[in-house]
């Protein structure tokens, strides 16, 4: 069982993120939002890219950042899994040395056993721009694995693949996550994203976690999954949902 | 004519070695949004592309001449004199040309490199290993671009080279300003010799830059 406890005040100009939010959670978690609610600035906080004003973000039972106690580990000391929106591969590597950036020395075995059942072994000695877009996301997934990390977090890891591809990539990030069983924490604004990948969902408004629960609880709250633009409309033109704004939320 | 050729030569070997050095860590300097004095070091870089280099030369004469301040203070206490000497002939090409070799360097680190930086962070790397492993060999085709255009634009200053070295016949004298002292006295014929001589080592740099940059 994997707890994450976070509660953060992050601004960036005149952007301001509040989140409180504590997931004792395996399995793949969603964060839902439209574009600019600050979605990839919550996953970038707690991989260490991004300094918060206040708050604190635990991770099982270890610190990563505290404003009171002056705590903040730095990305290397998180052991984070970050898959980038555009993948962010090393384009003078191959692909090999790619995956092999992070895992721990020794670990050819392991690098191997991923990229098979990423199905990328055809393209190990390719530089990332001879591989497609769907192959590159495979290899910046292996990448995120092979460092064994304590938490992988995806940055939009479906937005640069066609339609076609993504059902398929989505079920081999769902069979490789479950079977490595490291928890994951996916940002997306593609509800078949979370409908496919998912275990729990975290909705977000602009700056503010508006729901969180199990992903068919959520569904089955809303006959459609419209709903969910309503929610966040409705956060923006102060309407209605405002509950949860600070909550903390325990699944 | 064969020792303008050797001091063009010096100048070019001197500043293929300062170039990827110094270009590189001036752009490192410059991307990072924390650095100190970030605007004026920015400034200064980019003053050679926008002030006469005649003028730039004068204000360092001014400046690093044995008979001012920092020249007298150079002079006194270290025994060196920089002006009218090889030492200003490198500091004029150094200064024409590092502007044209931090430009690209820090419009590659700037459009990209930030993602693949971070990366490597999450990915474990520290930051020595990050920029030697990771942004380096990222951004070598831009490294090698800037340090081809620095060398060029060294080889071919002309303005502050005059100001700095003097141009003195056998002591100071690059190519360009052979070139320049050969029109003064109406020698056509050698100025044509000298501009073909330049232009084809520079093509030569240029040709083998580029295939470095490939390779």
């Amino acid at each position: 069982m994997t707890t994450l406890d976070i509660d953060i005040r992050l601004d960036r100009g005149s952007f301001s993120l509040q989140i409180g939010l504590c997931m004792e959670t395996p399995g793949i978690t969603a964060l839902l939002g439209p574009s600019g609610c600050g979605k990839s600035t919550l996953l970038r906080a707690i991989a260490g890219l991004e300094h918060p004003r206040q708050g604190h973000i635990r991770m099982n039972d270890k610190v990563w950042f505290d404003s009171r106690c002056s705590v903040c580990l730095s990305p290397q000391q998180r052991r984070t899994g970050f898959m980038f929106q555009h993948y962010a591969l090393f384009p003078h590597m191959s692909v090999w040395d790619n995956i092999c950036f992070g895992a721990p020395n020794g670990a050819v075995d392991q690098v191997l056993e991923l990229a098979e059942k990423l199905q990328i072994t055809d393209i190990l000695d390719c530089r990332p721009d001879r591989t497609s877009g769907g192959q590159r996301q495979r290899v910046a997934l292996a990448r995120a694995l092979a460092m064994a990390p304590d938490l992988l977090l995806l940055d939009e890891p479906f937005s640069s693949v066609d339609a076609l591809l993504r059902g398929k990539l989505r079920r081999l990030l769902r069979c490789t996550v479950s079977e490595t069983g490291i928890p994951a924490l996916i940002v997306t604004h593609d509800l078949d994203d979370v409908r496919e990948v998912a275990d729990w969902v975290g909705v977000m408004g602009t700056g503010c976690l508006l729901r969180f629960g199990a992903v068919d609880e959520i569904f089955a709250a809303s006959r459609d999954a419209g709903i969910w633009y309503p929610l966040w409309d409705a956060e923006n033109h102060g309407s209605i949902v405002k509950q949860r704004t600070r909550s903390r939320q325990l699944v | 004519m064969p020792h303008a050729a050797w001091l063009s030569l010096e100048v070019a070997v001197v500043m293929a070695i300062l170039y990827p050095v110094v270009g590189f860590g001036v752009a490192y300097a410059l991307s990072r949004p924390g650095f100190p004095f970030r605007r004026l070091l920015e400034a200064i870089v980019t003053l050679p592309l926008v002030f006469p280099p005649v003028a730039i030369g004068f204000f360092l004469l001014m400046l690093l001449g044995r008979g001012n301040v920092l020249g007298a203070a150079l002079y006194r206490h270290v025994g060196f004199e920089l002006v009218f000497s090889v030492w200003g002939v490198l500091l004029a090409a150094f200064i024409s040309g590092l502007p044209l070799v931090v430009k690209p360097i820090l419009s590659a680190i700037e459009s990209g490199s930030e993602e693949l930086i971070e990366a490597s962070y999450t990915l474990g790397r520290g930051k020595w290993a990050t920029v030697f492993r990771v942004l380096i060999p990222s951004i070598r085709r831009s490294i090698i671009a800037g340090v081809t255009l620095g060398i060029g634009r060294s080889l071919g200053e002309v303005g502050i080279t005059l100001m700095l070295g003097g141009n003195i016949v056998g002591k100071t004298e690059t190519l360009s300003l052979a070139i320049y002292n050969s029109v003064l006295d109406g020698d056509f014929h050698r100025a044509a010799r000298i501009s073909f001589f330049l232009g084809g080592a520079s093509i030569a740099v240029f040709t083998v830059s580029r295939w470095m940059g490939e390779k």
